[in-house]
């Protein structure tokens, strides 16, 4: 224990206007927000609807601005870095990973170019007119890997690598923005509801695909409605509620603290 | 150089009052539709022409001239959106494609002016009054006008709405209050503004095809360096470029005034990239 | 035979333009209103080489691809950082800006009386009848290198993450991906490969006219990428085909001279909302299609 691979402190956001309704006050979303986040673990985030968890994702992505607190994030065998000092591609670079709350896949590329969009960015006009040597080597690196990660979770590359992202099912839809994730070089992965639009049927596969990040030493951090879910991964759990996390322990104590504050 | 000052001053004023005046047209509708209506500046270049012809070419006073050159483009906004932005919408137009639908709009009136009236320069009858009195009422009125604007939207349930529109549209017909109407109302206003406005600045400085889309840019930039999102905000930006443009016509002459708006806005960009009211959205 | 010359050069001209225009408009997906200028400005680029410096074709060409590229990365400069509509407008603005530049520097640029005695290059022991030829020659040599270019750089990563910024945004950026760069890169490539367009319009022109590269010009291009295709390279030629062809069209239908310059821009204004009908009416039908199956 002992090995942060995050560390969030003294979190404030509020928004100028409030969008929903009339009414034009200040909304204050998360405040003096505390969080450590252990390497290569698993942590669950739970907390009711417009409690401010995508808004701290995107604060952690550089989506959102904040400048009241400090996100020091310690990257494996680099120097750690503040990560309120980084634009959100810089932020991306140094390894942190999401997954975007509803569609996470770029719907107008095929899969096999969705895939590949989770290389490293190569500069300048990319490789235009030398395909170098060690890019394609790369690449077919990347590839394979998420061929196989698609295998394991029920899925055929070869089927469906020319097919736009846009055509596939949801839940396929989700499994590739997983294998995106998981071929990338991130370390710490922000999932936002990664059961949101899937059947029931089908959550096994997506547990199945969150086992295989952290079985690759990602660290997670995962916002989810779904308790069945959430209890089939079983991890750190986080209670976020009044812009704060309140309560942290097992995913059992937290989701029964969850339901009981909820009412039901 | 006092008199030089004042004169700086006053002209900065006028030329001021009328970009904020025309921002406030084309944010009534553009905050609230979120369509890049660039017929806007068509719609202004009909009421200067029509403006011009009633009051040069036919004699009009300056009252009626005045107010069919209001009038005609407000009924014209209002039909083109009915019979354009309202059936694009409705079959699931995105927002290039109205842009692009916006911007087709605009030649055609352009041009259907330029071939009914000519391309060149259309100059203010002198019979009118001198340039002096044409640009006081210029001045008065747009100032009655946009405070007028302003106390709506701050103080009325009309305004309440309006605002309530803007941020959020699809709440308010779940609240049961009907956009349509508010929505022609806006348009209606908004085509109105621009030709009240084209009518006066007709009256002192004349008017050609383009006109119409100099007076655009610059009320967008009023807007973008006002911070978008207010209608305060439009004004304090028109006031703060109209001021600096006649400055700078005054030191290096009036052919430079679009460059220095541009300028304008990256500078500001740079010092106070959230506009000056502080209300505009950056990408991160 | 020299019409036909005449009508295949310029066709070679819109058809750079548009393709050029195509990545920003088309790929990109940010409307430009500007294109005529980013013309107008490589033409000018080459002209001042040419005559004031005595610059030879290539070089000259070269200085103008540069100049383009700048001019692209400082349309981009702003309009990138910000949301929204800023793009259309910078465009926008930056077209009278160029036409200003143009038409009140007169002492370098000419003015409204134009920039003429721009030297065509000139193949040794060529005759003087075979001069149109040659150029057409060079025309049809930079086109195809042009649209080879564009072929290339659509199936490279460059083309794929073009069209991944313009799908996604966010999630380019959550990719490790900065936008503002691949806009500043395609925005400044595109005006770049333009210039290659301009060059040849002021060696086989050998004049200049400040309204040449109006904001008629860009409504032009815009029109011929929304005709052609968005996306297919193919489009690009048919929409150059179109917008080179309708004119002629229009003027053996007998339109008198004077009104024929605005009815072109009203029928082509026309079009542009026209075509906005038909894309979404289509679009909304393939939807429908697509849920009932
Ligand atoms: N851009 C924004 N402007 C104003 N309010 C916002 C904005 N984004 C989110 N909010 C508000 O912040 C609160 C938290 O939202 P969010 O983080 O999305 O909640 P959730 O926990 O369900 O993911 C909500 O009340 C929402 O209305
Ligand atoms: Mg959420």
């Amino acid at each position: 224990m002992n090995n942060p691979v995050l560390h969030i402190s003294n979190l404030s956001k509020h928004f100028a206007i409030s969008r929903k309704g009339m009414n034009m006050q200040r909304a204050e979303v998360l405040s003096s927000l505390h969080l450590i986040v252990e390497r290569g673990q698993l942590n669950t985030i739970l907390g009711s609807n417009g409690a401010g968890k995508t808004t701290l994702f995107n604060i952690i992505s550089g989506f959102e601005e904040c400048r009241r607190g400090e996100i020091m994030f310690y990257p494996a065998g680099r120097k750690p870095v503040n990560l309120l000092r980084l634009d959100a591609s810089r932020r991306a670079r140094a390894g942190i990973g999401r997954l975007l709350q509803g569609t996470s896949v770029f719907g107008n590329l095929n899969v096999e170019e969705n895939i590949l969009m989770a290389q490293k960015p190569v500069y300048a006009f990319g490789n235009l007119f030398d395909k170098t040597k060690h890019i394609a080597i790369e690449k077919k690196k990347i590839i394979s890997k998420a061929a196989d990660f698609l295998a394991n979770t029920g899925m055929d590359y070869a089927q469906s690598r020319n097919r736009k992202a846009a055509s596939l099912s949801a839940a396929s839809q989700r499994l590739l923005a997983f294998a995106m994730l998981y071929v990338s070089e991130a370390e710490l992965l922000l999932l936002d509801e990664p059961c949101s639009g899937i059947h029931h049927d089908q959550l096994p596969e997506i547990a199945e695909a969150l086992r295989m990040l952290l079985s690759e030493q990602k660290t997670v951090l995962l916002i989810e409605h779904n308790l069945d879910f959430v209890s089939m991964v079983p991890g750190t759990c986080h209670y976020l509620s009044e812009g704060k996390i309140r309560e942290s322990g097992t995913t059992e104590d937290i989701i029964f603290m969850y339901k009981s504050e909820q009412g039901c | 150089m006092q008199e030089l000052l004042i004169q700086i001053l006053i002209n900065g004023l006028v030329s001021g009052s009328a970009i904020a005046l025309v921002a406030l047209g084309f944010s009534l509708v553009y905050h609230t539709t979120r369509i890049f209506h660039i017929t806007f500046a068509a719609l202004y270049a009909s009421g200067g022409y029509l403006f011009w012809y009633l009051s040069v070419g036919q004699q009009f006073d300056l009252a009626s001239s005045l107010f069919i050159a209001t009038l005609f483009p407000a009924l014209l906004s209002l039909f083109l959106w009915l019979i354009i932005y309202k059936p694009l919408t409705n079959s699931g137009a995105e927002h290039n494609e109205l842009m692009v639908a916006s911007v087709g709009i605009m030649m055609i009136i352009i041009y259907l002016i330029s071939l009914i009236m000519g391309d060149d320069p259309k100059l203010p009858s002198s019979a009118l009054g001198k340039t002096l009195p044409a640009r006081y009422l210029q001045l008065i009125v747009n100032i009655i006008v946009i405070t007028v604007f302003l106390l709506i939207t701050s103080t009325t349930r009309f305004g309440l709405r309006l605002r309530a529109f803007r941020d959020n549209p699809r709440l308010l017909g779940r609240l049961g209050i009907n956009n349509f109407y508010l929505t022609g109302i806006l348009f209606l206003l908004s085509g109105g503004i621009a030709g009240l406005s084209a009518g006066l600045s007709t009256n002192d400085l004349g008017i050609s095809p383009f006109t119409g889309v100099h007076v655009f840019i610059n009320a967008f930039i009023a807007v973008v360096a006002g911070g978008s999102g207010r209608i305060s905000g439009a004004v304090a930006g028109g006031l703060f470029l109209g001021i600096l443009q006649s400055a700078v016509v005054f030191l290096a002459g009036s052919e430079w005034i679009l460059s220095l708006s541009f300028a304008v806005l990256i500078i500001l960009m740079l010092v106070k990239p959230d506009g000056l009211t502080g209300l505009a959205r950056r990408e991160a | 035979m020299e019409y036909f010359v005449h009508t295949a050069i310029i066709l070679n001209i819109y058809a750079i333009l548009i393709v050029s225009a195509q990545l920003v408009i088309g790929h990109a997906k940010l409307i430009s209103l500007g294109q005529g200028a980013i013309f107008g400005a490589g033409a000018y680029f080459m002209a001042l080489s040419m005559i004031r410096l005595q610059i030879p074709f290539v070089p000259a060409i070269m200085i103008a691809i540069a100049g383009n590229a700048l001019i692209g990365l400082l349309i981009a400069w702003p309009s990138a950082r910000l949301k929204g509509d800023y793009f259309v407008l910078t465009t926008l603005g930056f077209q009278f800006i160029i036409f200003q530049l143009t038409y009140n520097l007169s002492s370098v640029t000419g003015g409204s009386d134009g920039l003429g005695g721009i030297p065509s290059p000139r193949w040794p022991g060529l005759s003087d009848e075979s001069q149109p030829y040659f150029i057409l020659s060079l025309s049809v040599f930079i086109t195809a290198l042009v649209f080879m270019l564009y072929y290339r750089l659509l199936r490279s990563d460059f083309g794929r993450n073009i069209r991944a910024m313009s799908d996604n945004e966010l999630l380019y950026k959550a990719s490790g991906r900065s936008v503002i760069k691949i806009k500043s890169q395609l925005i400044s490539f595109s005006a770049a490969t333009t210039a290659l367009g301009s060059g040849l319009y002021a060696v086989y022109m050998n004049y200049l006219d400040p309204h040449a590269f109006n904001l008629d010009k860009s409504i032009l291009i815009l029109t011929g990428v929304m005709l052609g295709s968005l996306t297919r390279l193919r489009g690009a030629l048919a929409g150059a085909l179109i917008i080179t062809l309708l004119p002629e069209v229009l003027r053996f239908a007998g339109l008198p001279a004077a009104q024929g310059a605005s009815l072109r821009q009203i029928i082509f204004g026309a079009v542009l909302v026209g075509l906005m009908f038909f894309i979404s009416w289509r679009r909304k039908k393939q939807n429908q299609t697509n849920n009932n199956e």
